[in-house]
């Protein structure tokens, strides 16, 4: 029997505000424990939260970008529940009147492009952090996360596989941090995700019971821990069983997902409107103003990219994946109207050298002037692709600049034509035997003499060029 | 508003969501009390609100917002003062997962 599966995600990322969402503490990630606190965020009684205009502000922005519908009036709801991280008892959310609903996101899957609706986007809190690995007995909490403020992005049931969850979650990623939104730092809990799932047997109009897995922190941990569950959901259906409607975790050691104990869960929430807070009212003129803020979006710059310089897709998507990168290429296009090439130069040498490297574009040594320098002298002959890549892991090794670099090593290629005629005449009367092998048909000892060649000349000849004058002269001998 | 049966289940759901215990001999008190408050507030359904918007606050004016600057708040010290255990900054708890 064949089976489908309906995924939804709820995806959380934290605002890049400085301050938090209800008071003027730090924001800020990796400080000692319980050091950015006040009594506002500490949930000490008798204190107002005064809602942040820069995070409402980053919210708009990201509905918009996901092509919502932004609400005038949105308002501010109390979901209670008590555990350890939420000092007040409740966190302050938006629930009944979000601030924006019914945008979509578009991926691209392996059948083309596909949109997947965003139900509502909403601000809140985020809640401190629990640390229960330090002793067997306690557990700690640090309250330095606590108030940080947070959109949650809610999709339709729109996906079909783990696949697809985990490319929209890359996609969203992206354009959040393109918009400056959210730093996407997943492995410090800037973006987080949970994800809703139910299995039913293809070609069925019926829902089957869904269940929701918990703090998905990576990619790799998403798409597994979906797998996971369709395997689960099918083998209870096989079995003619009933799925239960619950909350699962994802145990990565085991690569299987297990049930919330029920005391970490609790679904009467007891929603009511915030009575410390005011309805949030935007104007046109607010969001008309969020909007001129929004910059140029990943997919629209791949779309610019193949049109103004005719490059091919497989190549603008891999630049406009990473800002930074796309920024870097658009500054070196600017000293050198040589796209085609310096896209191939970042795609394969500088991405190599900052995997290997592990660091950003920003961090490195080969600024955009420096790299054009190098392409410059390529393509004007001056040096080959050997000594051009050569330079390149100079620059990024030592530092220092392109011609001093290429006067210190001494790099230039010899086109003097008669010099390398000569060369290649000499190289042929000293081997007679391969030369004869060759006139039987042997193609591959062009490859020989192109050797004996290169290694006579130190590499300082054009090898396109050196491989034409070889061909002639042992076709001429 | 639906009718509401006030029995132990509901006394014991209530116990839970306000994370306190009370003694068993003690659920009469308390469905009484409890009873007589549900009464008190369906005295609302006898209003007529048939076209009256809903109203969630007294105050109609927009929220006041504030600039995303940043305030020194409490020293680490004054932060945990009144916490019953603390370790190097944090607040000591049960533990609250296995």
């Amino acid at each position: 029997m064949n089976y489908e599966a309906i995924i939804g995600l709820e995806v959380h990322a934290q605002l890049k505000t400085r301050s938090k969402i209800f008071c003027g503490c730090p924001n800020r990630f990796g400080s000692n424990p319980n050091t950015n606190v006040c009594p506002v965020c500490l949930g000490m009684p008798g204190t107002l939260p005064v809602l942040n205009r820069f995070a409402v502000e980053l919210a708009v922005r990201t509905a918009l970008a996901l092509n919502c519908f932004v609400h005038k009036e949105s308002r501010f709801a109390r979901k209670n529940y008590f555990y350890p991280d939420l000092p007040k008892g409740y966190q302050i959310t938006q629930y009944d009147k979000p601030l924006a609903t019914g945008g979509y996101l578009e991926i691209e899957t392996g059948n083309g492009p596909k949109k997947i609706r965003i139900k509502r986007i909403h601000l809140e809190e985020d809640a401190g952090k629990d640390l229960h690995d330090i002793s067997p007995e306690k557990s700690y909490i640090d309250y330095n996360r606590s108030g940080v403020p947070l959109v949650e992005i809610v999709t339709e049931p729109d996906i079909s596989s783990p696949e697809e969850a985990s490319k929209f979650l890359k996609t969203l990623r992206n354009v959040l941090m393109y918009l400056e939104v959210c730093d996407g730092n997943m492995e410090e809990g800037s973006l987080r995700c949970d994800a809703n799932i139910s299995v039913r047997k293809k070609g069925s109009n019926e829902w089957g019971t869904k269940t929701e897995i918990k703090n998905l922190n990576s990619f790799k941990f998403l798409e597994r821990a979906l797998t996971c569950e369709i395997e689960r959901h099918i083998g209870i259906l096989e079995r003619n069983e009933k799925i239960e409607q619950q909350t699962m975790l994802y145990d990565p050691k085991e690569n299987t997902t297990r049930p919330m104990r029920s005391k970490e869960e609790s679904h009467d929430y007891r929603y009511f409107e915030e009575p410390d807070l005011l309805p949030l009212i935007l104007t046109d003129e607010d969001i008309l103003s969020f909007r001129e803020d929004i910059c140029e979006l990943p997919h629209q710059k791949k779309k610019r990219y193949i049109e103004q310089f005719g490059i091919s897709s497989y190549e603008a998507d891999i630049l406009v994946q990473d800002k930074q990168i796309a920024d870097f290429f658009e500054d070196c296009i600017l000293l050198l109207n040589e796209p085609k090439q310096i896209a191939s130069w970042i795609i394969n040498d500088y991405m190599r050298e900052l995997n290997q490297r592990k660091i950003s574009i920003k961090e490195s040594p080969v600024t955009p002037h420096k790299l054009v320098a190098i392409i410059k002298q390529l393509r004007d002959n001056k040096i080959t692709l050997n000594m051009a890549r050569e330079i390149f892991v100079i620059l990024f090794e030592e530092g220092g600049d392109v011609q001093e670099i290429i006067n210190r090593k001494g790099f230039e290629i010899i086109d003097d034509t008669e010099e390398i005629i000569k060369s290649v005449r000499e190289i042929i009367s000293s081997h007679p035997e391969e030369l004869a092998k060759y006139k039987k048909g042997n193609q591959n000892l062009i490859g020989f003499f192109m050797g004996e060649l290169m290694r006579r000349m130190k590499g300082k000849i054009d090898p396109k060029k050196a491989r034409e004058i070889v061909k002639s002269e042992l076709d001429k001998a | 508003m639906k009718k509401i049966i006030v029995d132990d289940k509901l006394i014991e759901h209530l116990l839970s969501l306000a994370n306190i215990e009370i003694e068993r001999d003690q659920f009469e008190k308390f469905k009484v009390q409890i009873q007589r408050i549900l009464d008190y507030i369906a005295m609302l359904d006898e209003l007529n609100t048939e076209g009256v918007p809903p109203m969630f606050s007294g105050i109609e004016c927009p929220s006041t917002l504030r600039l995303d600057i940043t305030q020194d708040g409490l020293s680490l010290t004054s932060a945990i003062q009144n916490a019953p255990a603390e370790k190097e900054g944090l607040f000591e708890i049960p533990k609250v997962i296995d």
